[in-house]
């Protein structure tokens, strides 16, 4: 069975948004709130480089 | 940028020691800043476990061990040994760089320390290899070279690394949140406040009226 290696994105996206969030808030609804957006950021981020390196590879 | 932590005010009477108020108005104790900072690295989220701040502290343990533990499993099988991601290897043409981010989850990681010492005195690796830095060769012996390891284990080697070694990198994050307590955003009142205070209309100078944050 192939796996597609993005998914092993997931589980690290969702301990680095937690943990950054962790660090910027002290109660734990403030850090849940703030881990989601951080989420949320850096998925829209690397979807956007993603995009964009799609792009270029169809027209070049 | 945009970001400033929140003073650290005076404790509440009847508390003493560095410490900072939450966002609902809390005080909350570092305790000994230094101890806390030494038991964060030793283990993720001991040493907010020793603040009392035990809901972070079971946070940050369940997603750095999580991380760490999960890129050993990807990092290694049975016969090659577990954890082959994570050892210490400083020889010529082995410069595991990778160690230096991933000995940031402190106790987890030192295994590859006793492994290392051992290989460095011409001994056989403990416990089936597990953090065992690879032998230097391109045969098909026992114990397996670097070059094996990475041929068997494909990308879960490149993964697991990755894995292991942002989990100690968080940590470090993790130890400064325990020595000095969150980073909070600026709230918009505080910039007003603080630029109230600069403004030349009241000629005093913007002055932290309480001792900065170790951050």
């Amino acid at each position: 069975m192939t796996v597609n290696y993005m998914w092993y994105l997931v589980p690290l996206l969702i301990a680095v948004s937690l943990v950054y969030a962790g660090t910027r808030q002290e109660a734990m609804p403030a850090v849940l709130r703030h881990g989601l957006k951080t989420l949320v950021w850096i998925a829209v981020f690397m979807g956007i480089i993603a995009v964009i390196l799609q792009l270029l590879d169809a027209f070049t | 940028m945009g970001e400033r932590s929140r003073p650290v005010t005076q404790p509440p009477s009847g508390r003493s020691g560095a410490g900072f108020l939450d966002e609902e108005g809390r005080w909350v104790t570092l305790k000994d800043p230094w101890v806390a900072a030494f038991l964060a690295w030793l283990l993720p989220g001991l040493g907010h476990w020793y603040q009392g701040r035990q809901a972070k502290a079971i946070l940050f343990f369940v997603c750095i061990m999580g991380l760490f533990v999960y890129g050993c499993y990807l990092g290694g099988n049975r016969e090659l040994g577990y954890a082959r991601v994570v050892y210490a290897s400083f020889r010529p043409g082995d410069m595991r760089l990778y160690y230096l981010c991933q000995i940031g989850v402190g106790l987890p990681a030192m295994p590859a320390l006793i492994q290392a010492a051992r290989v460095r005195q011409n001994k056989p690796p403990l416990w089936n290899n597990f953090m065992a830095p690879p032998r230097l060769g391109t045969d098909d012996d026992n114990p397996p070279t670097l070059s094996r390891i990475c041929y068997e284990l494909h990308a879960y080697f490149d993964l697991g690394s990755l894995y292991t070694a942002i989990a100690g990198l968080l940590n470090i994050l993790v130890i400064f949140d325990a020595f000095g307590g969150p980073l909070f955003p600026e709230s918009p009142s505080r910039k007003e406040q603080e630029a109230d205070q600069d403004s030349p209309s009241t000629g005093t100078p913007a002055t932290p009226s309480e001792t900065p944050s170790s951050k």
